[in-house]
C-alpha cells in the first residue's frame, strides 16, 4: 500500500502496555472503538494496527486486491469513483485508488485484512510523535511511504473476499453497535480526588456543559466551563493518569487527557470518564459541547462487561456468516 | 517500617488500581513498593498488563476484556483480591529481596548557555553558582520515578539549599539533556520539549533512546552521582550532536 496524499495519518493499534515504568504512554486508536470493529470487519485480531486518519484529505494506491474497512468519522471515502459506505468491508482491487475527503472533524480509521506490519516498538505498533516511537519511523505518514501489509489471506478473510467478490456481496453492521457521535452525555465516575472539590463545583461539573478547546490534540483537550474550586491548597504528589483522566488545573479548567497522555501527572483528578464512552468524547470537535454525567465506578464496569460482550457476539455472528 | 496496613488500595479506572503507600516521600517506603512491584511481575495474575511506579505509589494495569472472557463480573474485584493475596504474602520476613539497582555517574556541564537558571538559583539562595554545583554533586540522588516524557527521570530529595520552585513562566523549548531543578526533585530532560524546571546544566549523554532495546538509563530505585565537566569536555562527549 502506497501514500499519495495525506493530512496527519498515523499508524495505530491497541496501545502499547508494559513500559509505563520508563513514562511510555499508551498510545494507540483515539476512536479504540471504531478501530476494533473495524479489525473485526476485516477478519483482524483486536491487536491489529490500523491506519487513523484526520486532519486532511488521504488517497493511497494498493499493490494488491485487499479486505478493507473504513470506520470511525470525518470523512467521506472513494474506490476509483466509487462511494463507500462506513462499517462494512469492501475489496480494494489490485490498483486502485482509496480517497478519503474531510467532511467534518474526526478520527477515520482503515483497517487492512492481516494488519498493518511495521515493526512493532516497545511491543506496539502505535506511533506516540512526541518521543518518535513506533509507526513508521515515530512520524506521521508522508506522501510516498509504502506500508507493509500481509500478503496471504487468513481463512476468516478469505471467506469474506470470497463472499464481497460475487456482485451481490454486501453486509452492513446494525447501527446498534455503531457509535452514535451525537451523543452530548459522556459519563465518568469520581477521581481519587473527587472530594478535594468544594460541593458547589462537583454540582457545577454535572449541571453545565464544557466547551473544547481549539488546541486539543491527541495528548488530550482543554475544556472550557466554569472555574472549579478547590476545598484546600495541598500538592498532590505526581500520580498515574491514563486517557480518560479529569484533571482540573491551577486556573480551575479540564484536562480531559486522551490516548498520547503522559504516564503521570501532578493536577488533582477530578474524575475518570467511564471506559465505553472514552472513543465519544475522543470524536468530540473543538467548540462542541460535552455534558457530564456522573455513574459510580461499579456501573462503568458492567456497561463495559456488557459491551464486551456485545463485540464479542458480533464477532461470532459475523464470522459464522461467511463460512 | 510502615505495616502492611498503611497501603492504601483503590482504582483510578476500570483497568487500573493504585496501591498507596503513606502521604510523604520516603526511601524505605518507595523500596518497599519497588519489591511488590518485582512480586507482581514475578507471580502475574491474569489479564495483568503493566505497573507504574510513583513516589508513594504502585499501579497495576490489567485488560478487563480478557478478565470478562474468563468468567470474571469484576475485574476490580478479582485484581483487588490478588493486590491483597500478594500484600500479605510479601510481608514480614518473607519479604523478596530488591530489585538490582544500578549507580549512575553523570558528567554536567554547570558553564554558560547550558545553565541559563544556575544563577538565578544561585540567588535564590543567597549564594555563588560555584556552592550550588559543589551541593549539586555533593551526594548521590535516588531515581523515584520515571515520568512526564519517556525516560524522564524524577530524583531526589534536594536538601532545601538547592530546592527551587519551578519556573512561573515554562520556557517553551528546554533543550534534550538539561538538568533542572524543580522543587526537592532534580531531573533530565530526555528530549528537547517545553518545561518549568530551572536548568542548572547540561549533560551530554542521551538518557533515553528509544532505538536501543535499554532505551532508559534509568529505573526506579537506582542513584545518580552529578559530576561537573567543562564545556570542551561536553563537547567531545556529547551523544545528542553525534547519535
Amino acid at each position: 500500500m502506497r501514500i499519495l496524499k495525506t493530512g496527519i495519518s498515523t499508524i495505530q493499534d491497541q496501545g502499547r502496555f508494559g513500559h509505563r515504568n520508563q513514562g511510555i504512554p499508551t498510545s494507540g486508536c483515539m476512536d479504540s472503538l471504531a478501530s476494533r470493529i473495524g479489525n473485526l470487519l476485516v477478519g483482524n485480531e483486536d491487536s491489529a494496527a490500523c491506519l487513523e486518519v484526520s486532519n486532511g484529505a488521504f488517497s493511497a494506491s494498493f499493490g494488491r486486491t485487499s479486505l478493507v474497512a473504513l470506520t470511525g468519522k470525518g470523512y467521506e471515502g472513494f474506490v476509483s469513483g466509487r462511494p463507500v459506505a462506513y462499517w462494512q468491508p469492501f475489496l480494494v482491487k489490485e490498483g486502485e485508488f482509496l480517497q478519503l475527503f474531510p467532511r467534518e472533524v474526526g478520527f477515520a480509521y482503515l483497517s487492512i485484512h492481516g494488519g498493518i506490519r511495521t515493526k512493532p516498538q516497545f511491543d506496539s505498533r502505535s506511533t506516540h510523535l512526541p518521543s518518535k516511537i513506533g509507526g513508521l519511523n515515530g512520524k506521521v505518514l508522508q506522501p510516498g511511504d509504502h506500508l507493509p501489509v500481509s500478503h496471504f489471506p487468513e481463512q476468516d478473510g478469505q471467506h469474506i473476499m470470497h463472499y464481497l467478490s460475487k456482485l451481490s456481496g454486501q453486509v452492513r453492521l446494525s447501527p446498534a453497535i455503531t457509535p452514535n457521535y451525537a451523543q452530548q452525555e459522556i459519563r465518568f465516575f469520581p477521581g481519587p480526588e473527587y472530594t478535594w472539590f468544594t460541593e458547589e463545583s462537583r454540582l457545577l461539573l454535572e449541571q453545565t456543559g464544557f466547551q473544547l478547546g481549539l488546541a486539543s490534540n491527541r495528548m488530550g483537550f482543554r475544556l472550557q466551563g466554569p472555574q472549579l474550586e478547590r476545598e484546600g491548597s495541598g500538592e498532590l504528589l505526581s500520580q498515574p493518569v491514563l486517557p480518560g483522566t479529569m484533571q482540573v488545573s491551577p486556573d480551575g479548567q479540564i484536562l480531559l487527557l486522551m490516548a498520547d497522555a503522559q504516564t503521570t501527572g501532578g493536577y488533582p483528578r477530578i474524575g475518570q470518564v467511564a471506559a465505553v464512552d472514552i472513543h465519544l468524547a475522543a470524536q468530540k470537535p473543538p467548540g462542541s459541547t460535552i455534558n457530564f454525567k456522573k455513574i459510580a465506578l461499579s456501573d462503568a464496569e458492567t456497561l463495559l462487561f456488557e459491551r464486551e460482550k456485545q463485540l464479542l457476539q458480533l464477532k461470532r455472528d459475523y464470522y459464522l456468516y461467511f463460512s | 517500617m510502615a505495616k502492611e496496613d498503611s497501603f492504601h488500595i483503590y482504582p483510578i479506572a476500570e483497568s487500573a488500581i493504585t496501591i498507596e503507600h503513606g502521604r510523604e516521600i520516603s526511601i524505605p517506603a518507595h523500596q518497599q513498593l519497588l519489591q511488590l512491584q518485582q512480586v507482581f511481575h514475578q507471580d502475574q495474575f491474569c489479564g495483568f498488563l503493566d505497573s507504574s511506579i510513583t513516589y508513594n505509589s504502585l499501579t497495576v494495569f490489567f485488560n478487563p476484556a480478557r478478565l470478562f472472557l474468563e468468567g470474571q463480573r469484576s475485574p476490580l474485584a478479582f485484581v483487588h483480591e490478588e493486590i491483597q493475596k500478594r500484600l500479605t504474602l510479601n510481608s514480614g520476613d518473607n519479604r523478596i529481596a530488591l530489585p538490582d539497582a544500578t549507580h549512575h555517574l553523570i558528567p554536567v556541564c554547570y558553564e554558560g548557555s547550558m545553565a541559563p537558571d544556575l544563577q538565578a538559583v544561585a540567588s535564590y539562595h543567597q549564594t555563588h553558582p560555584e556552592s550550588i554545583i559543589e551541593a549539586h554533586c555533593s551526594q548521590d540522588w535516588y531515581v523515584f520515578m520515571i515520568g512526564f516524557n519517556p525516560g524522564f527521570a524524577y530524583m531526589g530529595l534536594l536538601p532545601d539549599s538547592l530546592a527551587m520552585p519551578r519556573k512561573a513562566t515554562p520556557a517553551l523549548q528546554v533543550p534534550a539533556g538539561s538538568v533542572g531543578i524543580a522543587g526537592q526533585q532534580t531531573g533530565i530532560y530526555p528530549n528537547t520539549s517545553p518545561g518549568g524546571w530551572q536548568i542548572i546544566g547540561r549533560t551530554p549523554l542521551s538518557v533515553f533512546n528509544p532505538s536501543d532495546q535499554n532505551s532508559c538509563l534509568f529505573k526506579p530505585g537506582d542513584s545518580v552521582r552529578f559530576t561537573p565537566i567543562d564545556s570542551n569536555t561536553f563537547q567531545y562527549l556529547n551523544q545528542h550532536e553525534n547519535p
